[in-house]
């Protein structure tokens, strides 16, 4: 009855506590809704977003006009193409005033060059002569990029493109050596070489993914899971201050010299919060659910049973209830309660992947993000929501998140004991 | 110890781990069953580290408290079940209307609903609240909040109250309200524990009081011996001979 009376109690004053129900509700909602926006761009991948190239074809000829093609057709660029060799100014300023993110040139004379290289090859090779081959001049293909694009942008584009000439650097090389072969065996026939691949790189269970099995990592379904658990995290900051309020207020003391109302009245409290927090963990998943997709971002894919995600809830919800008993427990005060339980969440969820994935962060990091409970969290989401994970995998999630909260506990009744023999 | 007593405090001293001075010196008193006993000195005499080591809120450096014949150091919160607390801070949920911080209380003290809900309804009658009882505390007045206050701690009818300046901050009115109240409960059996800086007040409404400063009881008795044999004009008049007119911290 006691833990009823102040598991009711909490929630009455929890809810009329408009600006602590807004820090619970409206931020983590107002920042899926940011984070989703700000970073949809650089979590679509190359194959959804094309990369805007031009290409400066001073060649005119069969290399020019193959690598034009085959980048026009590419899924991966969207090519705009200049001819004549006078246009370099022009692409340079375009690509360095960000209207494309690579410029590519086409030497003139690229064609004739690699025809020539080549053809001392097959003579080297065919009619024993004695030639320095790499003495001698190269085709080139230059780049230049948009000065803000990352490193890893550059070697996506530059493998493509080597991936490209080296294709047709064969075809030439082929034919080539077809015709030099017709030409000194004038009487056999069928002298062509196949120009296919002849290893392929497939990716498996692409079906599966493409069924929606597996859901694509995308904004939404980093962002939403992400920052529900900073919500939840950051319920420390109201919970801490109510505790502080009813030190203060001498409530807390009142309600002390009461006998037998110790466990209900924590247990009571612990409760009230975990239930704010199912639905705020419910509410914002809606959000991935519902309200994004109306503005045309990817719809949160929910995967796992309804039991296991409820779960890890409770499990995320008994550790930041426990870091928040700990945290009113400890300070004296509204304002070092607030900036340390603001201050420490904000910490453990950049180090704990809610900011940008673990696996994007620098290797140090990511030896240290396995550390915060957000961390485990977040993961245990990640694990039923992508890689729809048996309750087993996510089971040592839960337990540490468990761990924190009876350690955190243990800590705040072991400081409230000292504090108690103090007076 | 004999049964009529309801607290025996037997040299009693408190050293806060924060300070050297002892806040209470070697204080001894007898409240008995049945009295209204006042408890008064200059601010920092030790009035209120007395309340809270009675209420087992704080520990004891040395000496020995009883309340209802169990020694409160033993750490058996039993006898806080006959003990009611009415402390001088507002200790309530300001949120929360007057109604729903009784019920709290109540269900606190494992009343019943049943139980509670007629004596909650009789309170806040006698009180003046049954209009404002669903209004949220923080909009009520300081004498509202303060009888509110009062209520909160007498919910389980305890043979024991201890009351902190129950009266400070108050108009007349409701400070005439609380103070019959309080009569009444004291003539249905309730033994009452009171500080206050009203000596007015204490003198009409203690049967026995004691002045204590620097943590040690100074002067007991009667408000009328103490000014027969102090001769004195009334209380305020013993406090000032006997404290002087130093000020305190």
């Amino acid at each position: 009855m006691r833990y009823f009376a102040t598991l009711h109690k909490e929630l009455r004053v929890l809810f009329r506590d408009r600006a602590g129900m807004a820090m619970m509700f409206l931020m983590p909602m107002a920042l899926i809704f940011i984070m989703v926006i700000v970073q949809d761009e650089p979590f679509r991948d190359y194959q959804e977003h094309k990369i805007p190239i031009i290409i400066l074809d001073a060649d005119m000829d069969s290399l020019g006009n193959t690598l034009t093609r085959g980048l026009m057709n590419s899924p991966v660029f969207e090519a705009v193409l200049l001819k004549g060799d006078n246009s370099i100014n022009q692409l340079r300023n375009s690509v360095r005033q960000g209207e494309y993110k690579v410029g590519i040139i086409i030497s003139k004379d690229a064609s004739k060059i690699l025809r020539t290289k080549i053809s001392a090859y097959i003579k080297k090779v065919l009619e024993g002569l004695d030639m320095e081959i790499s003495k001698m001049d190269s085709s080139k293909v230059e780049l230049i990029f948009d000065p803000v694009i990352k490193k890893s942008f550059r070697s996506t584009v530059t493998s493509n493109l080597e991936k490209h000439i080296a294709r047709i650097e064969l075809k030439i090389m082929l034919d080539m050596f077809a015709a030099d072969l017709k030409e000194l065996l004038p009487n056999v026939s069928g002298m062509e070489f196949a120009n296919e691949e002849m290893v392929y790189v497939i990716e498996r269970d692409k079906e599966l993914n493409m069924m929606n099995k597996y859901p694509i990592f995308n904004s939404v379904q980093h962002n939403v899971p992400a920052y529900t658990v900073f919500g939840i995290f950051f319920i420390v900051i109201t919970m801490a201050s109510n505790m502080i309020k009813e030190r203060d207020e001498g409530s807390e003391a009142r309600l002390n010299l009461i006998p037998n109302t110790f466990w209900p009245i924590i247990l009571g409290r612990i409760s009230a919060y975990v239930f704010v927090i199912f639905i705020q963990a419910w509410l914002m998943f809606s959000v991935g659910i519902f309200l994004l997709p109306l503005l045309g971002f990817p719809e949160l894919q929910l995967n796992g049973s309804f039991l296991a995600i409820n779960i890890v809830i409770l499990a995320i919800g008994l550790a930041a209830t426990g870091f928040g008993y700990l945290i009113g427990t400890i300070f004296n005060t509204h304002q070092q309660s607030a900036v340390f339980g603001a201050v420490s969440v904000v910490i453990m969820s950049a180090l704990g992947g809610v900011w940008v994935p673990i696996f994007v962060m620098p290797e140090f990091v990511q030896s240290i993000s396995g550390l915060f409970p957000v961390s485990w969290g977040l993961q245990a989401f990640n694990d039923l929501f992508l890689r729809q994970a048996e309750f087993a995998v996510i089971m040592p999630r839960i337990s540490y998140l468990i761990l924190f909260f009876c350690g955190c506990l243990i800590i705040a009744l072991i400081k409230n004991k000292n504090s108690f023999s103090g007076k | 110890m004999d049964n009529a007593v309801a607290v025996s405090v037997e040299d009693v001293v408190k050293v806060y781990k924060s300070s050297h001075q002892p806040a209470l010196n070697g204080l001894s008193l007898r409240i008995d069953k049945g009295e209204i006993f006042g408890l008064l000195g200059p601010n920092g005499a030790g009035k209120t580290t007395t309340l809270s080591l009675i209420s087992g809120m704080s520990e004891l450096t040395s000496g020995s408290i009883k309340v209802f014949d169990t020694d409160v150091s033993f750490k058996m919160k039993g006898f806080l079940n006959k003990m009611g607390m009415v402390p001088q801070e507002i200790a309530l949920f300001p949120s929360l209307s007057g109604l729903e911080n009784l019920q709290y209380f109540a269900s606190m003290y494992g009343l019943k609903k049943e139980e509670s809900t007629d004596l909650i309804n009789e309170y806040l009658e006698k009180f003046g609240l049954t209009n404002a009882k669903k209004n949220r505390l923080h909009t009520y007045s300081g004498g509202m909040k303060r009888r509110i206050n009062l209520l909160a701690g007498i919910l389980h009818k305890p043979s024991l109250l201890v009351l902190d300046e129950p009266t400070v901050g108050i108009d007349v009115q409701s400070k005439a309200v609380i103070i019959d109240f309080l009569l009444e409960l004291n003539r249905n059996g309730t033994t009452i524990l009171y500080t206050s800086h009203h000596l007015d007040e204490a003198q009409d409404f203690c049967s026995r009081i004691s002045i204590i400063d620097e943590g040690t009881s100074i002067a007991l008795g009667s408000p009328k011996d103490l000014i027969k044999e102090h001769h004195a004009e009334d209380l305020q008049d013993v406090f000032l001979k006997i404290t002087g007119k130093r000020l305190r911290d």
